[in-house]
């Protein structure tokens, strides 16, 4: 059995000889980024080793010989996924190639609410096993709560008394805490008076993780985590890890398994920062994409990916958070936010919880952009969503020189009155010089989309002028301007030419007209004309220049004060569910108020998505109606 | 004569519909066989429209204007097509795959392949295998094309050509396949016989069967 070690990590692990060295990182726990989930398509997965042990590994595959490998003197570049290993090596995973670990650098909005917790404590005196008349433990629990709260039916499990009998001395006459749910269910009995009251709200993203512990009295935030999502080993998007679900259905538990970890590592970090015990937290509400909340509840999310996107589960779930191996109080409760399609899930109705009533007022458009592109339109009183296959461009993925929006991502381009080409990067929240940049996030990659359209360099058809024009531009062997260089090796982190290719403007006008198109037929369904005000969700939205997404038609024309982000609007939404119960039932009339609107298969996509494709505020060619003569 | 030609096939390239139809009709009027005009101007025009997306000069928009206007004077020469020139160069079978709704890389091949002189059978989206093997049986097509926009609904395909496998007819019929997750590796581990990276791509891999 091979050993592979991987740095910086300097972590081994030991392999079957021909297994790859993205298995291996996944067995070792090294998070590399692998955008098509090992299908050797994405050129992401990047690793170097050093020349000498090049024989310990098999040769370049033929996807890496027709791919666009990185030369080195004296080191070796392989794709992880393509590289099998044969004997020992030490693999090294350069930056770019990292899996995200890191925050968000904006986690989160906070929203003042009252609160109004679905749980509650009360304090009871329970009689001792010789007060008449003889009764069960139980019995006496449910008395003495009975008897303190005023209330007639109380319900209480064999389970919570079990965790009870559990404590020294738990059948004597004593004062015990009573947490009930829903002012109706004992999910809890504590020897001893406790009065506080805590939650969790997880926010479950494909790429990261955001926990938030709160006090449930008082509606506040007492500390907040982020983390990668630790499944990005199975592939960055969720198709990728359906994928591996589709051959392995092993993969689901281990995905299951893995989330449930990460929420466990960063609750139990907050707890030790905090002093807030476990057992204190009694609530919790999750949000997330639809496949990451199937995944969470163990359900097989492979019908999300395919026609007709139908959800396995669609309601909201209240689930006994033990069951799920969530280490808080084992009989605490775990809200899962319902989802309304295959793409339109608890984060969408999250963040459409954020925008309060407001939102139903005029017309509104909330956007959030990931690997899709999710819109939901207010309009008279109606709420409409759609989800538009936007493409990861806008993650920074299938781009030549993409990154996720991390230190060194380029995430804003402009060209100065001279004509050179200038760039920022996002800063390194440890040093107070900014990074050399390391490749393009998705904001980094409209900026300079909307900046070379503006100087010349990009024509509104997304064609690259003549390679004459500009010293960035490079010709291909066509002749033809192949590709911008934005930042040279020289420059940068990587020691590679960091460029904005044809192929990437592309895909960028791929994914603006499906959001576009899709904006389009909502609107015309719901009989809007005009938009009032968009709200952008998500970190996409937290890096954006608002002039930028209109200068490329994005969006439909709306004055720039009138986009705003509202950053991470999931989270927000999913602690508004957890410290007020009237806001956990609005989630759930919202999903019945919302409807979704399928783009798959409408006839009128077809030419909205032609005509959209250029980088305009509004087509120069106007999609035509009908098609042919 | 050549003049003509070169008229057709230049605003054919550059979308100009109106003036295309005007050229045809002008070519037709001095006695410009059909046939040559099929062959030189719009076959021609619509190669170099497809070698101008494979390069990135072109994009959609621009392709679907050209494609738009070869469409358009088609009827026009038509009925001026006779014996041999009518003939088409072959049939294609072409279809999104069953879960797959994606139809505008279809689209764009299916005008392609017209535009190269293929009689084009579309069997629309979400195709299931068995629908494709029932066209294969009906059509007697020489070349069965099929798109995938999704990782999941690429498996689709596999089980498309072990039917016609087990029905006898994959030696009858070529197998294309396309789409953006889809590799030539992929193409290869499902037994088909090309990987069309794109329109372009897939009306030469075509071509080449033909000889």
């Amino acid at each position: 059995m091979p050993k592979v070690t991987f740095l910086p990590d300097e972590r081994t692990v030991e392999v079957r000889a021909g297994e790859t060295a993205l298995t291996a990182a996944w067995k070792a726990g090294v998070g590399i980024k692998s955008v098509c989930g090992g299908r050797g398509t994405c050129g992401s997965c990047l690793v170097t080793l050093a020349s000498a042990e090049r024989r310990a590994v098999n040769p370049p595959t033929l996807l890496e010989r027709e791919g666009l490998l990185p030369e080195g003197e004296d080191r070796h570049y392989r794709l992880a996924c393509q590289c099998e290993i044969l004997g020992a090596v030490t693999l090294s995973v350069p930056p770019e190639s990292e899996a995200v670990k890191s925050a968000p650098r904006k986690p989160f909005t906070h929203l003042p609410i009252a609160a109004r917790p679905l749980a509650t404590r009360i304090a009871i005196d329970v009689d001792g096993p010789n007060a008449p008349p003889p009764r069960a433990l139980a019995e006496r629990v449910k008395d003495a709560v009975m008897r303190t709260s005023g209330r007639r039916r109380i319900a209480l499990g064999a389970a919570v008394i079990a965790d009870f009998s559990r404590q020294p001395s738990f059948d004597a006459a004593q004062t015990v805490t009573a947490t009930l749910y829903r002012e109706r269910t004992i999910i809890q009995v504590r020897p001893g008076r406790h009065e506080r009251l805590f939650g969790l709200a997880i926010d479950i993203g494909t790429t990261s993780i955001v926990v938030f512990l709160c006090d449930l009295l008082e509606g506040a935030i007492l500390a907040s985590r982020a983390a990668g999502n630790p499944q990005a080993m199975f592939g960055e998007d969720v198709i990728s890890r359906m994928t591996h679900i589709q051959k392995d259905i092993a993969a689901l538990g281990a995905m299951q398994g893995a989330l449930v970890e990460a929420v466990n590592q960063l609750t139990g970090d907050m707890c030790a920062e905090t002093g807030v015990e476990p057992h204190d937290i009694v609530d919790a509400v999750l949000v997330g994409n639809p496949t990451m909340q199937h995944i969470l509840l163990g359900i097989n999310p492979e019908p999300l990916g395919r026609g007709p996107y139908l959800p396995v589960w669609s309601e909201g779930v209240e689930a006994e958070a033990q069951s799920l191996g969530l280490a808080i109080a084992p009989r605490a409760r775990l809200f899962v936010f319902p989802m309304l399609s295959g793409y339109i899930g608890g984060d969408i109705l999250a963040a459409v919880l954020t925008r309060g009533r407001d939102f139903y007022r005029g017309t509104q458009l909330l956007i959030d952009v990931g690997t899709n592109g999710e819109v939901v339109l207010a309009h008279d009183g109606a709420l409409m969503a759609t989800s538009c296959a936007t493409g990861p461009v806008y993650e920074g993925a299938h781009i030549r020189c993409g990154v996720r929006a991390q230190p060194g991502a380029i995430e804003r381009v402009w060209v100065d009155p001279t004509g050179a080409l200038r760039l920022a990067t996002i800063p390194d929240p440890g040093r107070d010089k900014e990074p050399r940049p390391i490749g393009l996030c998705g904001s980094g990659v409209i900026s300079s989309v909307a900046a070379l359209i503006g100087a010349g360099l990009i024509t509104p058809e997304g064609s690259l002028a003549e390679p004459g024009r500009h010293p960035a531009l490079r010709a291909g062997p066509s002749g033809r301007a192949e590709d911008i260089v934005l930042a040279p090796a020289s420059r940068s982190q990587t020691g590679r030419d960091i460029v904005l290719t044809q192929k990437d403007v592309r895909g960028v006008q791929l994914g603006k007209s499906s959001l576009r198109s899709g904006i389009e037929i909502l609107m015309g369904v719901c009989g809007a004309s005009t938009i009032d005000r968009i709200h952008l969700a998500g970190t996409f939205g937290n890096h954006l220049e608002p002039e930028d997404i209109l200068k490329i038609g994005l969006v439909p024309r709306v004055p720039v004060a009138r986009i705003h982000s509202i950053g991470n609007a999931a989270g927000d939404g999913a602690r508004l569910a957890l410290f007020n119960r009237h806001q956990r039932n609005r989630a759930l009339s919202l999903a019945k108020r919302m409807t979704v609107l399928e783009l798959s298969g409408r006839a009128d996509f077809h030419e909205l998505f032609i005509a959209h494709t250029e980088l305009a505020p509004e087509p120069l060619a106007p999609p035509q109606a009908t098609r042919g003569p | 004569m050549s003049q003509h030609i070169d008229a057709i096939k230049d605003f054919v390239i550059r979308g100009k519909k109106n003036d295309a139809a005007e050229a045809v009709r002008q070519a037709l009027a001095a006695g410009t066989d059909a046939g040559l005009i099929m062959k030189d101007a719009l076959v021609a025009a619509m190669a170099i429209v497809g070698q101008k997306y494979s390069s990135g000069e072109y994009f959609l928009p621009q392709m679907m204007i050209a494609a738009r206007a070869m469409t358009e004077v088609i009827p026009l020469i038509k009925p001026h097509l006779i014996g041999v020139a009518a003939e088409k160069k072959g049939k294609a079978v072409i279809g999104t795959v069953q879960g797959d709704f994606h139809d505008i890389g279809k689209n764009i091949v299916r005008m392609m392949m017209e535009g190269a002189g293929y009689e084009v059978v579309d069997l629309g989206v979400d195709v299931q295998p068995e629908k494709f093997v029932e066209a294969v049986t009906k059509e007697s097509p020489k070349f069965l094309l099929m798109s995938a926009l999704i990782t999941l609904t690429m498996e689709s395909m596999r089980r498309t050509i072990e039917l016609l496998n087990a029905g006898g007819l994959r030696s009858k019929v070529v197998v294309g396949v396309g789409g953006a997750p889809l590799s030539q590796k992929f193409a290869d581990e499902i037994g088909a016989d090309f990987f069309g990276e794109d329109a372009y791509v897939c009306v030469q891999s075509c071509n080449q069967r033909l000889a």
